[in-house]
């Protein structure tokens, strides 16, 4: 019988990611942002398996407990309210994943198409949409976000959504520069010259060809989102307690800093470790897929 | 028989940014009132040097972009009046082979969804029937059936090159534009794409207009030829009329550079002063005349010289012929 004749013949692009993954792998350095990026996604999903007072993870105060140092039973000490503070960082860990994912996607799924747009007609549409890029990109972003929090109110929503406006320019930028060169190759005429749709130009021949610098920037702008939130946290304007969050605890634990250091220094190790994971993550990625920076 | 392409009065001309403050000033003139005809079934080369319009002609041609004036007429209707589905039915008709065989087939896709793409576009093909009739056109340029899923990295120069060629047959078109096909080949691989061209003319009954600067290739393949220079065509007619008695002093040196592959004759070479003069400022008159070794009248400074008719299809714009 005849059948499609996919699964006989593949191997090509297995062999070029294969490729890619060797010199991904061959860098220490990514190896320990991956590493760090997984443990992360793992200690977020199994964070009420993991912490060892998961309740107290969550919220629940248990005060005469309070400000205790790091022990045996406590390794990261309490807070204020007596919760754990392992517990504490560890579903803030949810949090700040789940935030900078959404993000993430908000801001890719706007700045791309948009970037394609204006790259692939130029002109007015162009000037358009980059002059209104540009007017965001002119305020300094985490200003801008604190100033849409202002006007929304305080929340984590609102501080996603306050994040995600200063940061789709971005991948406009990137979308329209990439777009911009593949127009002009011949594979973009031919298609022309066949009749294909400007829609499908766009979705089936510059999109996928300019998806790989978007993947890297996506993964190292992860560290920065996560930076900002617990910024827009730490001043009282993204994530309200008592749902934990890296930035509120850094924030709660300012005035006890001196007497209690652990209570702000756990959390801001968290974010630390969380950004440079994404860093070197994505530093890898940039290497691995390009190969102009393979060294 | 009647012209299937016939181009009238064509001119292209784009304009150069100069500074913030005056733009669009400046023109280059890439084409410079080009008419000529194709008729069905014959092979028309195209040659001159780099940045004359030769790319313009044929991109023009396939309405890839709008000409700063002329009309171009596909089966006797004008081309830059068709909407829609008129212009639609007009792409089936029409190929295009690219010179570039790297960077014409998009490297995120697999070959059978690069030949497949018109067929996606303009039939309703789908699944088993779609590959197929891949499978069909990649047979028809000497290619087998395991280049399907794999994508255009894993292929040679002249093998990407044959996927092109595939992908200009997929409508069946009547007409195609090959624009430098072989230029960017190893000479061995450039003789085997050539008569694959050659030979899929005659099976398929197809109309070329052949891009080149490389005259031997022309010679070779073309019926009649057009010799451009800075934007205009100084010479045409039969290939062999050009290629052994050519007339225009430009066409005269072209042909006086052409290497014989023989030790014993000796051929005056025409070697040429200056360089090429900027499209953007064209010299007064006819436009070859400040590189012209022959040039003795004013008249060459004032006035652009028409395609005088020498001979049955043989046109020389010169006012010393």
């Amino acid at each position: 019988m005849k059948r499609l004749k996919k699964n006989f013949y593949r191997g090509g692009r297995l062999k070029e990611y294969r490729r890619s993954l060797h010199f991904f792998l061959k860098n220490p350095l990514t190896i320990l942002g991956l590493a760090i990026v997984i443990s992360l996604i793992l200690i977020s999903i199994f964070a009420s398996q993991i912490a060892p007072y998961p309740e107290q993870g969550r919220g629940i105060s248990s005060v005469k407990d309070r400000l205790l140092s790091p022990n045996y039973e406590r390794l990261f000490g309490t807070d204020n309210l007596g919760r754990d503070i392992l517990s504490r960082v560890i579903f803030g860990s949810r949090v700040s994943l789940k935030a900078a994912v959404v993000v993430i996607l908000i801001v890719v799924v706007i700045g791309t198409p948009l970037g394609i747009i204006a790259g692939y007609f130029g002109g007015k549409i162009d000037e358009v949409i980059m002059r209104m890029s540009d007017m965001i990109l002119a305020f300094p972003s985490l200003l801008l976000a604190i100033a849409i929090v202002a006007i929304l109110g305080p929340s984590l929503m609102n501080a996603m959504i306050a994040l995600s406006v200063p940061w789709w320019p971005w991948y406009t930028r990137l979308a329209r520069s990439q777009t911009i060169s593949l127009r002009e190759r011949q594979f973009v005429e031919a298609a022309r010259a066949v009749g294909v749709s400007n829609f499908k130009i766009m979705f089936r021949h510059i999109l996928p060809n300019c998806l790989t610098p978007i993947i890297v920037q996506a993964t190292l702008d992860m560290g920065y989102i996560i930076l900002s939130l617990a910024g827009l946290g730490f001043l009282g304007l993204g994530t309200q307690p008592p749902t934990p969050d890296w930035g509120v605890m850094i924030s709660k634990g300012r005035s006890f800093i001196l007497n209690q250091w652990w209570f702000s220094t756990f959390p801001g190790v968290a974010i630390f470790i969380t950004v440079l994971g994404f860093n070197l993550l994505g530093d890898g990625l940039a290497e691995a897929l390009n190969p102009k920076r393979r060294k | 028989m009647s012209p299937l392409v016939e181009v009238k009065n064509l001119r292209k001309y784009f304009s150069v940014i100069r500074g913030f403050w005056q733009r669009g000033k400046e023109y280059v003139k890439a084409v410079e009132d080009v008419s000529f005809s194709i008729r069905q079934g014959e092979t028309v080369g195209l040659v001159g040097e780099s940045g004359c319009g030769k790319t313009t002609i044929g991109r023009t041609i396939l309405r890839l972009i709008a000409p700063t004036a002329g009309e171009v007429f596909f089966k006797k209707r004008s081309l830059f009046a068709l909407e829609d589905e008129e212009l639609r039915k007009t792409r089936k008709m029409m190929g295009v082979v690219f010179q570039d065989p790297y960077t014409s087939l998009n490297p995120r896709m697999n070959i059978q969804s690069i030949v497949g793409e018109p067929l996606r576009t303009h039939s309703n093909l789908k699944g088993l029937e779609l590959q197929e009739r891949v499978i069909g056109l990649l047979g028809q340029v000497g290619l087998k059936e395991d280049a399907l899923y794999r994508y255009p990295h894993e292929f040679s120069g002249g093998q990407r090159q044959r996927i092109g060629i595939a992908r200009a047959l997929a409508m069946d078109p009547e007409f195609i534009v090959l624009d430098e096909p072989t230029s960017a080949l190893d000479v061995s691989v450039q003789a085997q794409v050539l008569n694959l061209i050659i030979e899929l003319q005659k099976k398929l009954n197809l109309t070329y207009l052949f891009i080149s600067h490389d005259l031997i290739v022309v010679n070779y393949i073309a019926d009649r030829i057009m010799v451009m220079y800075l934007g205009r065509i100084v010479e045409t007619g039969p290939a062999n009329t050009i290629f052994n008695h050519p007339l225009h002093p430009y066409a005269k040196a072209l042909i006086s550079a052409v290497p014989i592959p023989d030790v014993h004759q000796q051929r005056k070479e025409i070697l040429l002063q200056g360089n090429v003069p900027s499209p953007i400022n064209v010299p007064s008159g006819c436009s070859f005349h400040t590189r012209c070794p022959e040039m003795k009248n004013e008249i060459c400074k004032r006035e652009v010289p028409p395609l005088k008719k020498i001979d049955e299809e043989h046109y020389v714009a010169c006012h010393l012929v």
